[in-house]
């Protein structure tokens, strides 16, 4: 007793633990990284426990529609109903948080990516699953080298809780749970596991703090693969688990040094442009004058791929404005300029120059806008954020600018390399005593690309579609 | 200071539950469960009257590994009076004792899919291929329980397990048995768990009183692996010039024996209850060694009288259901191991 008579917190553990039930197989700590998700599976599984007793075994409150592996890595309340239940003690109650998993800072939105329960056969055979199967940068299971799988083998249903009320074991009847085997405590692979497992962590904790994950929240599939082609693991670690470059396609991707040769244009550059950046208004943007001519070579190199007479002469005007190309080479149609064509290049008004945002797409955008949040908090050596904030301006221009030529000028579709497409980008910054010394950008196609741009609204049927705002958002 | 520090500072015999000795009776319980494992028994039954220490000796068993030929495991039960010997009540009852969680939609195929995963589990983590469940008060079990208990070794079986039931019986016990109690227990069962069995006999006569008592001079030892015994620890003067516990065995015995007779109690086949005999050595180590420090150097008469008034032994032996009905007494026979120590000594001397 304490000296006030109160029982000690130990004491009171050990009561707890003496009065609530226990579970088969709840003593976890000897499978090294479990997830809580994988704690689940397996205690219901030895318990014979369905989804219908969730409730009244761990005190964990769900919906039928919740994905049990989706909710016990994101919600802290589930989590620590299930580690009540089970008694798990601190250490492995951390290892359930996947920013624990995670070799970079900044906020993951886990929204923005698919999720499904993803498992290597051959661990779920024995209850076990790990936060570390659900990171895209990890395709193998690094003890049993089997591909990690997200369907069922047989049917191709997803491993979803909502869809069998019993853990892992699929509608067609397929069980991935041998309750057997999972009662073995005897597993020969449990000590290469612990090594692995506290090698991985040793190795995230160190790159948490080098890197910088910089990424637009906007869901899509395909940023599962540019997250997986961004993280790059230490050669020993990859050799056992595999990675997404492995898997075929590869995503366009960029890599800046602080060894690169500078362009001196960009010192020019404040500090706060990025920041200038509209994100959730359609606006202009202020463009200092040493960027200008890198927003209209963007220009330049697609007005030149268009055929002739494609633009008026108040167009080519425009484009070719400041360029000792001679834009008069090309024949000017005969038609009034476009207004949405004029305004997409840099317009200059005495020494100030101006970009209208809505060429660029949102998401980019807001990247960029983000980037900008980051230098804030970066004391010295901005160089190379801003050279990768002026990569995906320009990258996002020049996507916005085909979308919306596109429209007017339908060749550009037929076009291999320029036809319209939009790219969400993912930026990883590699930091060494508090100095970015590397940059590492990956673009993922958008799944929905920009058909829903082309096409415009068939509802919204006030405005004729001439008119209707372009926006590649 | 933490309750659970403090304890671990203070002698084990200060303890409420006290730590068990070595008895003659526990190396025979010992050896049978050994025994007819070896000779692929399922089951034995384990009788004797009441408060002689024969849960405790499971209990004593389960926390000792010197006496295993194999790697076992341990799952005790405590069966409860029923009524009804339904499926679902034995296998959620067997939930219950394993403290684990029960849950009312559970059907009684899953839970005894559950209690056959937490024997299997627990054998695996003992690393044992047998599990042994000793099954106290199992005089409670119905017809139709050692059916469902014959389904559960069946389960075990099946899951590369063998299940070996240790039934603790009551002989004396005495209350109204639900009808199906009475009723008989089918062929197969009978021959699968009641076919083997030993009586419990705590403490005959004083040899074995003497070596239980010895189990304190030289074998229980505080703080671990300090060398000094529990006797030595509560009477260290004394200890140091030669004295020890177990020389009293004889006296203590014959200061027993002659209170029973004082009272006409029967003490010509009779063994020592453990409930009154560890009371009994509590009471001389920490109420009359301890007490008299310095001065002590062996117990007298009087002590010896003190220590047999406060475990309240002319009491016990006269509450006990065997003492009021002679028919339900267990009668000790000398053991067929009885000389096995007096030999050994003779060979070490």
């Amino acid at each position: 007793m304490t000296e006030r008579g109160f029982p000690d917190v130990e004491v009171q553990a050990d009561v707890a633990r003496r009065i609530c039930g226990r579970f088969v197989g709840e003593d976890i700590s000897w499978l090294p990284g479990i997830s809580a998700y994988g704690a689940l599976i397996r205690t219901a599984r030895l318990n014979h426990l369905r989804r219908a007793e969730f409730f009244a075994a761990y005190d964990l409150r769900t919906t039928r529609r919740d994905e049990l592996s989706r909710v016990l890595t994101f919600s802290d309340k589930r989590k620590d109903a299930l580690a009540r239940a089970l008694c798990v003690n601190e250490r492995e109650r951390d290892l359930w948080d996947i920013t624990e998993w995670l070799p970079f800072s900044g906020n993951l939105d886990w929204e923005s990516l698919p999720w499904e329960p993803r498992i290597c056969p051959c661990c779920t055979r024995l209850g076990y699953h790990t936060l570390l199967f659900q990171l895209p940068w990890i395709t193998r299971c690094p003890w049993h080298g089997a591909n990690l799988i997200r369907y069922c083998r047989h049917c191709a249903r997803p491993f979803s809780t909502a869809s069998s009320s019993i853990p892992m074991k699929c509608r067609c009847g397929i069980d991935y749970v041998n309750v057997r085997e999972a009662c073995r405590h005897r597993q020969s692979h449990l000590r290469d596991m612990a090594r692995w497992v506290s090698t991985y962590l040793a190795w995230a904790s160190a790159a948490r703090e080098a890197n910088y994950l910089v990424h637009t929240p906007k869901p899509d599939v395909s940023n599962w693969d540019a997250l997986g082609q961004l993280i790059e693991m230490p050669a020993a670690l990859q050799a056992r688990c595999g990675h997404a470059r492995a898997e075929g396609t590869r995503l366009h991707e960029r890599r800046l040094s602080i060894y690169d040769r500078v362009n001196p244009n960009i010192n020019g550059l404040g500090p706060k442009f990025l920041l200038s950046v509209p994100v959730d208004i359609d606006g202009v943007v202020e463009l200092p004058a040493p960027t200008w001519s890198a927003f209209r070579h963007v220009g330049y190199e697609l007005a030149e791929k268009l055929p002739e007479a494609t633009f008026s002469d108040g167009e080519l005007l425009r484009f070719f404005a400041g360029s000792r190309r001679p834009a008069l080479r090309f024949a000017a149609t005969h038609r009034t300029g476009n207004v949405d064509i004029l305004f997409l290049p840099v317009q200059v008004g005495g020494e100030r120059g101006y970009l209208y945002v809505n060429a660029m797409a949102k998401t980019a955008r807001d990247v960029v806008h983000r980037l900008g949040r980051y230098l804030e908090k970066e004391t010295n050596n901005f160089d190379l954020p801003m050279r990768t904030g002026m990569l995906l301006l320009l990258r996002a221009y020049a996507e916005g600018m085909r979308v919306i030529l596109s429209r007017f000028f339908p060749d550009l579709l037929n076009m291999r390399r320029d036809r319209p497409h939009l790219t969400l980008p993912w930026v990883l910054l590699q930091r060494q005593a508090g100095k970015t010394i590397g940059v590492k950008v990956v673009w993922t196609p958008r799944s929905d690309d920009c058909q829903a741009v082309l096409t415009p609204p068939t509802r919204n049927k006030r405005r004729p579609k001439s008119q209707a705002p372009i926006r590649p958002n | 200071m933490k309750t659970t520090a403090r304890l671990a500072l203070e002698h084990p015999m200060l303890h409420v539950r006290r730590p068990l000795a070595d008895t003659h009776a526990v190396e025979r319980v010992g050896t049978a469960i050994t025994g007819y494992i070896e000779r692929n028994s399922h089951g034995m039954t384990l009788e004797g009257n009441t408060q002689r220490g024969k849960t405790q000796a499971c209990v004593h068993l389960d926390a000792t590994m010197a006496w295993r030929t194999y790697p076992l495991a341990f799952c005790h039960i405590r069966m409860g009076e029923h009524d009804r010997a339904t499926e679902n009540y034995f296998y959620t009852k067997l939930l219950a004792c394993a403290n684990l969680k029960t849950s009312q939609l559970s059907d009684p195929n899953r839970n005894l899919s559950r209690v056959a995963t937490h024997l299997v589990s627990a054998a695996e983590a003992a690393s044992a291929e047998v599990i042994v469940m000793p099954i106290d008060e199992a005089q409670r079990l119905h017809a139709k329980d050692f059916e469902h208990l014959h389904t559960l070794d069946n389960e075990v079986e099946f899951a590369g397990k063998r299940l070996f039931v240790v039934l603790i019986k009551q002989i004396d016990y005495v209350g109204d048995e639900p009808e199906s109690i009475r009723t008989e227990i089918s062929r197969h069962a009978h021959a699968r768990f009641l076919e083997d069995g030993i009586t419990f006999i705590p403490v005959f006569g004083l040899k074995e009183l003497r070596r239980y008592l010895k189990e304190y001079d030289e074998y229980l030892i505080w703080p671990i692996e300090s060398g000094i015994t529990y006797t030595r620890y509560f009477a260290p003067i004394a200890f140091a010039e030669g004295w020890r516990f177990h020389h009293h065995a004889e006296e203590i015995l014959a200061l027993a024996t002659e209170l029973m007779a004082q009272h006409g109690l029967n003490y010509e086949a009779w063994a020592w209850p453990m409930k009154t005999l560890e009371t009994f050595v509590y009471y001389m180590l920490t109420r009359v060694a301890i007490k008299r420090e310095a001065e002590f150097r062996r117990f007298t008469r009087d002590d010896i009288l003190a220590g047999l008034t406060y475990c309240k032994f002319v009491e016990f032996e006269q509450a006990c259901p065997s003492t009021l009905d002679p028919r339900l007494y267990v009668k000790p026979q000398a053991p067929e191991n009885d000389n096995a120590d007096e030999k050994a000594e003779e060979i070490s001397a």
